[in-house]
C-alpha cells in the first residue's frame, strides 16, 4: 500500500472541512444571490420583451385600423366631392333658371310699364291734338261749340284715324 | 508531506523556501506539513473575496466584476442543467464551487513561487470524498435504500430478475465502480497536476536550455488546468445524472 503514503490524514480532513466551509458560504452568499438575480433579470427581460411585442402588435392593429379608416375616409371624400360638384352644378342651373325667370319678369314688367307709358303719352298727345284742333276750328268757323261736343267730335275723328293706322 | 519521491523534482515555492530558511525549527516543520493546505487556503480566500466583491452591490446594469460573476454562474448553471435538466439546478452551487476552486488551485501552480494544491492527493481526495458522499446521499434520497439497491443491481426485471447470478454480479460491479470513483476522480487530477510540476522541475534543471521547453509546457499547462477542472466537474455531474430520476416519454423510468 505504498500509494497510501501519498496521503496525509490531517490534510485530508482539513481540506474536507475547508471545502465544506467554502461551499456553505458560496452557496448562501454567492450562488443563491447570483442565480436569483439572473432569474430576476431573465423574468424582467421576458416581461419587457412580451410587453414590447404586445405593444408592437397593438400598434400594428392600430395602424391597420387607421389605414382602413384612411381608405374609407378617402372614398367618402371622393363621394362627398362628387356630390358637392353635382349639387353645385344643380345649384348653378337653378340660379341660372331663376335669373332667367327674374329677367323675364323684369322684361314683362318693363314692357307693361312701357306699354302703359305709351298709352298715357298717346292719350296726352291726343288731348293736345284735340285742343289744337279745337282752337284751329274755333278760329276758322267762329262758331263756338260747347266744349264737350267739340271734344266728342274730335275724339271720334281721332279714333277713326287710329283705326286707319 | 509524504510525497518525498516527487519533492526533489518540484519547483521551489514560497512556503518551501521559507521553511528551508527556517530549517529545523518547529515553524519550518509546520509550514512543510501544511504546505498544500496553505495554498488551498490562499485560493479559498481569493474565491471568497471575489464572491464578496462581485455580489456586494448588484445592479441590473452590471459592472465588470458582477458581469464576470454572472457569466461564470450562468455558464456553470447552463453546463449543469444542460446535463441534469432543470431539476439539476440545485447541484449547480456544489459543482460550480468545485470548478472554481479546482481551476484556481490548478492555475496557482502557474504563478512563480506558488504551487498547485491539487498536486497533492490528500487535497483532491478530500474533494472527491465530498463528491462521493453528496452523490450517494442524493441517490438514497431520490431512490430510497431499496430503490438504490435495485438500481445498483441493474434494475433486473422478468427473466433477468429470476437469474440471481446476474443481478448479484451487476450489484457487485456497480458497488465496486461506485466506491472506486473517489480514487479515480482524485488520482486523475492529482497525477496530472503533480506530473506537470515534476516535469517543470526537471525542465528547470536544464538551465537556459530548458527555457523553450518550459514555455511550451506552460502553454500546455494552461490547457491542462482548464481540462482537468472540467473533467472533474463533468464526471461529478455525470455521477449525479446516473442517480437522478428522469421522466421518460414512455413513463417514469430510473436511469
Amino acid at each position: 500500500m505504498a500509494i497510501l503514503k501519498l496521503l496525509s490524514a490531517n490534510e485530508l480532513v482539513t481540506q474536507i472541512v475547508n471545502f465544506l466551509i467554502l461551499l456553505f458560504i458560496m452557496r448562501i452568499f454567492f450562488w443563491k444571490r447570483v442565480l436569483a438575480f439572473l432569474d430576476e433579470r431573465k423574468a424582467r427581460i421576458e416581461a419587457e420583451f412580451k410587453s414590447a411585442q404586445d405593444a408592437k402588435r397593438s400598434a400594428e392593429t392600430l395602424r391597420a385600423e387607421y389605414e382602413k379608416d384612411l381608405k374609407s375616409i378617402e372614398a367618402r371624400a371622393i363621394v362627398t366631392m362628387q356630390e358637392a360638384v353635382a349639387q353645385g352644378k344643380k345649384h348653378a342651373e337653378e340660379i341660372v333658371k331663376k335669373a332667367h325667370v327674374e329677367a323675364q319678369t323684369v322684361i314683362e314688367v318693363a314692357r307693361s310699364a312701357m306699354h302703359a307709358e305709351v298709352l298715357k303719352e298717346r292719350e296726352a298727345i291726343k288731348e293736345d291734338i284735340v285742343n289744337l284742333a279745337m282752337q284751329a276750328m274755333g278760329a276758322v268757323i267762329e262758331e263756338k261749340l260747347t266744349e264737350e261736343s267739340d271734344k266728342k267730335i274730335i275724339g271720334e275723328f281721332l279714333d277713326k284715324m287710329d283705326v286707319k293706322k | 508531506m509524504q510525497e518525498a519521491e516527487g519533492r526533489s523534482h518540484e519547483l521551489v515555492n514560497i512556503v518551501a523556501f521559507v521553511a528551508e530558511k527556517l530549517h529545523g525549527t518547529p515553524a519550518a516543520r509546520f509550514l512543510l506539513h501544511w504546505e498544500n493546505i496553505i495554498f488551498a487556503l490562499v485560493v479559498l480566500s481569493v474565491v471568497l473575496v471575489f464572491a464578496f466583491f462581485s455580489t456586494r452591490k448588484m445592479s441590473m446594469i452590471p459592472g465588470r466584476l458582477q458581469g464576470f460573476a454572472e457569466m461564470l454562474v450562468g455558464g456553470l448553471d447552463d453546463f449543469v442543467t444542460g446535463i441534469l435538466g432543470p431539476e439539476g439546478r440545485k447541484y449547480t452551487p456544489f459543482i460550480g464551487t468545485l470548478f472554481i476552486y479546482i481551476i484556481l488551485m490548478n492555475f496557482l501552480g502557474m504563478i512563480p513561487l506558488m504551487k498547485s494544491a491539487t498536486s497533492s492527493w490528500s487535497i483532491t481526495l478530500a474533494l472527491a470524498i465530498c463528491v462521493f458522499f453528496y452523490v450517494e446521499f442524493t441517490a438514497l434520497k431520490k431512490l430510497g435504500f431499496f430503490g438504490y439497491m435495485h438500481h445498483l443491481a441493474g434494475k433486473p426485471t422478468g427473466v433477468m430478475a429470476a437469474t440471481v447470478i446476474m443481478p448479484v454480479f451487476m450489484f457487485a460491479l456497480h458497488l465496486f465502480s461506485t466506491f472506486i470513483r473517489p480514487f479515480t476522480l482524485s488520482l486523475r487530477l492529482r497525477s496530472n497536476m503533480w506530473g506537470d510540476e515534476v516535469l517543470m522541475g526537471i525542465m528547470s534543471s536544464f538551465g537556459l536550455q530548458g527555457l523553450p521547453l518550459m514555455c511550451f509546457n506552460t502553454m500546455l499547462g494552461v490547457l491542462k488546468c482548464v481540462v482537468q477542472a472540467v473533467v472533474f466537474c463533468l464526471l461529478t455531474t455525470i455521477y449525479f445524472a446516473l442517480v437522478m430520476v428522469h421522466d421518460e416519454e414512455e413513463g417514469k423510468e430510473v436511469i
